[in-house]
């Protein structure tokens, strides 16, 4: 009975949202284009998210409240796409939300975001191809090669052990995010994965600096992009084609935090984040930090592998109507994510005691190559904005810690907004914009929707 | 229903190949398929060398003996909405990847279509007839549509 009232009520919002406010809530849109809600329908709206909404007067017109656009953060068990994500189910993972098995896509619940380090099992999974059979690796995982070649002097051919040997052994905390993380925000929908905020983590990694390697083969002044290869099979099981095959511009790749790591958090990479060694280009998109790594090419030209062209990746030069064809020939690569926050504390769907006036939320914020600067958190849609305590990063290119108090006046139902503003001043917009056919860059104020007991 | 076309006949060979294939039939189970905690080997790889044989890992036993679902991943034609072309999508489709993946997407025709084409300039699918193409890509269409509209409904400068 009640799923079957809230699908209605989606399908009602997806159609239009602000008829949908004024059939199920009475609630029209005023001249502030913030909607009021009449007596009866705030009492429907109440009933409908499970509680009173004492910023009800604020709530901007046709915004399908937090609690019914997102599911509860605890994804739900059970056959999949029917009935909300499907939760991971493997060894040494946690229960993360899984967009896809084949190739096998899995985020993390912003809850489970909450640990100053995430742990491996959090780990958020992005597959482009096949996960490597582990029969196919070699037994002794210091024996793995990878190849240095192209625009280098001494084109080379090392193993594990060597690399490991040869050159400094570094560690840092370094922020993974997907590409397409936060695409879920775009509307209409944008091609490919369905990412809210989950497809990012910030773990520690323990390697040896690209930057060390390139230089030991010699970089050539024709040297200006790097081109990553991963063994993992492509998703048709064709040994000739590479799943996936991008890279950085040189810069990028002699960072001295761009690593070839052999672990994370301390232990060897497990196998399905990249054993037994991978990069970590932190603060790009996560497809450039190859997992199983077997090859680096070192180009003259922007590296053309397979997902470094069409819309792959790339962000549109001129914005062009939500939902359009667009120009391949328009776009530019995305190089660094853009400014993000989420809160991790409480948890999406959190039913606070009654008599709960005061909350003490926390959540982590990054913003790919810059730092952030400011974090502020609203529980009144946005009218009125606190700035949230923000820890420096433990390093470069680590998330940071922000956390805030916040007096909740009354029972009833609240979000909790947190937007953040990175060092270039550039901030999170109210929704995903700069739409492009692929979705990148959809980084809107993050929602959590919260409900105090009467 | 539509008879079956050539293209479409050796896609549903390459889809039971490579079924048969990942299920292991073609050759000798390399590890445990099952993903389950500390699996025991199964009994039908007894015959295949011992799991600590093989992987390895800088500590040893990182690796794991399991492998993730996308090794064992199954989808059956029930998995995508009944409909005309259905038949065609799935074996064209998830001959690659899995279904979630169309299930996730809401996209216009054009973008269908450009989706598709995306198929076989980025990941070499085979290019099927232009029959079975509109026949897939309007199935795609009407089951994929875009669900999700702003405020303000449908934008102005579409259409």
């Amino acid at each position: 009975m009640a799923s079957k009232r809230e699908r209605g009520l989606h399908e009602l919002y997806a159609d239009d949202p602000e008829r949908a406010d004024a059939l199920v809530f009475g609630r029209r849109t005023g001249d502030s284009r913030r909607g009021f809600l009449k007596n009866a329908g705030l009492a429907g709206m109440g009933a409908a998210v499970g509680g009173s909404i004492p910023f009800a007067a604020m709530m901007p017109a046709g915004l399908v409240p937090a609690a019914m656009a997102q599911p509860a953060q605890q994804p739900q068990a059970g056959p999949a796409a029917d009935k909300g994500p499907k939760v991971l189910k493997m060894d040494g993972k946690a229960e993360l939300a899984v967009l896809g098995d084949k190739p096998l896509v899995a985020e993390t619940p912003a809850h489970l975001l909450d640990d100053d380090v995430t742990p491996t099992d959090k780990f958020f999974v992005r597959n482009n191809g096949l996960t490597p059979d582990p029969a196919s690796m070699p037994s002794d995982p210091k024996a793995w090669k990878i190849k240095i070649d192209g625009e280098v002097n001494s084109p080379m051919e090392i193993t594990l052990g060597d690399l490991m040997a040869r050159f400094p052994n570094v560690t840092h905390t370094l922020m993974l995010e997907c590409g397409g993380n936060g695409r879920s925000f775009f509307v209409p929908e944008a091609r490919g994965n369905q990412w809210t905020n989950g497809g990012a983590g910030c773990a520690e990694w323990t390697g040896v600096r690209l930057a060390d390697v390139l230089k030991a083969a010699g970089l050539k002044s024709s040297a200006v992009y790097t081109g990553h290869y991963g063994a993992d099979p492509h998703l048709s099981g064709d040994a000739t084609k590479p799943s996936i095959s991008r890279g950085v511009r040189l810069e990028k790749a002699m960072d001295e935090h761009t690593l070839i790591a052999f672990r994370m958090n301390g232990k060897d990479i497990p196998l399905i984040h990249g054993a037994p060694v991978r990069l970590v280009v932190p603060g790009w998109a996560g497809s450039t930090s190859a997992k199983w790594l077997n090859r680096i090419w070192v180009r003259d030209k922007e590296h053309d592998g397979p997902g470094m062209g069409g819309f792959s990746y790339r962000m549109t030069r001129k914005p062009i109507v939500p939902g359009s064809k667009g120009d391949e020939k328009d776009t530019v690569i995305l190089e660094s994510m853009p400014v993000r926050s989420v809160v991790t504390f409480p948890a999406h769907g959190t039913r606070l005691a009654a008599g709960t006036r005061k909350i003490d939320l926390r959540g982590h914020a990054w913003a790919g190559d810059n730092a952030v600067q400011s974090v502020e958190v609203s529980i009144d849609f946005g009218v009125t904005w606190k700035k949230a305590e923000v820890k420096a990063p433990v390093n470069k290119f680590a998330w940071q810690r922000f956390t805030a108090s916040i007096d909740l006046p009354s029972a009833g139902y609240y979000e909790i907004w947190s937007k953040a503003t990175d060092t270039k001043g550039v901030t999170q917009p109210f929704q995903a914009g700069n739409w492009n056919p692929q979705g990148y860059g959809g980084n809107p104020i993050s929602r959590v929707a919260v409900l105090v007991e009467a | 229903m539509k008879p079956v076309t050539a293209i479409t006949v050796s896609i549903l060979a390459l889809v039971v190949t490579l079924a048969l294939d990942r299920a292991g039939v073609l050759r000798q189970p390399a590890v445990p398929v099952a993903v389950t905690p500390t699996p025991a080997p199964a009994p039908s790889a007894a015959a295949a060398p011992a799991p600590s044989a093989r992987g390895g890992t800088l500590a040893k036993g990182a690796i794991p003996r399991s492998l993730p679902p996308d090794a064992h991943h199954q989808d059956t034609i029930d998995s995508l909405p009944p409909g005309k072309g259905r038949d065609e999508t799935f074996y064209l489709c998830a001959a690659c990847h899995g279904t979630a993946l169309i299930k996730q997407q809401g996209l216009s025709r054009e973008l269908w279509e450009a989706s598709f084409q995306l198929m076989i300039d980025r990941h070499g699918m085979a290019k099927p007839d232009d029959a079975d193409r509109a026949l897939i890509v309007d199935y795609l269409s009407e089951n994929f549509p875009p669900r999700r509209k702003g405020r303000s409904g449908d934008n102005p400068f579409l259409k």
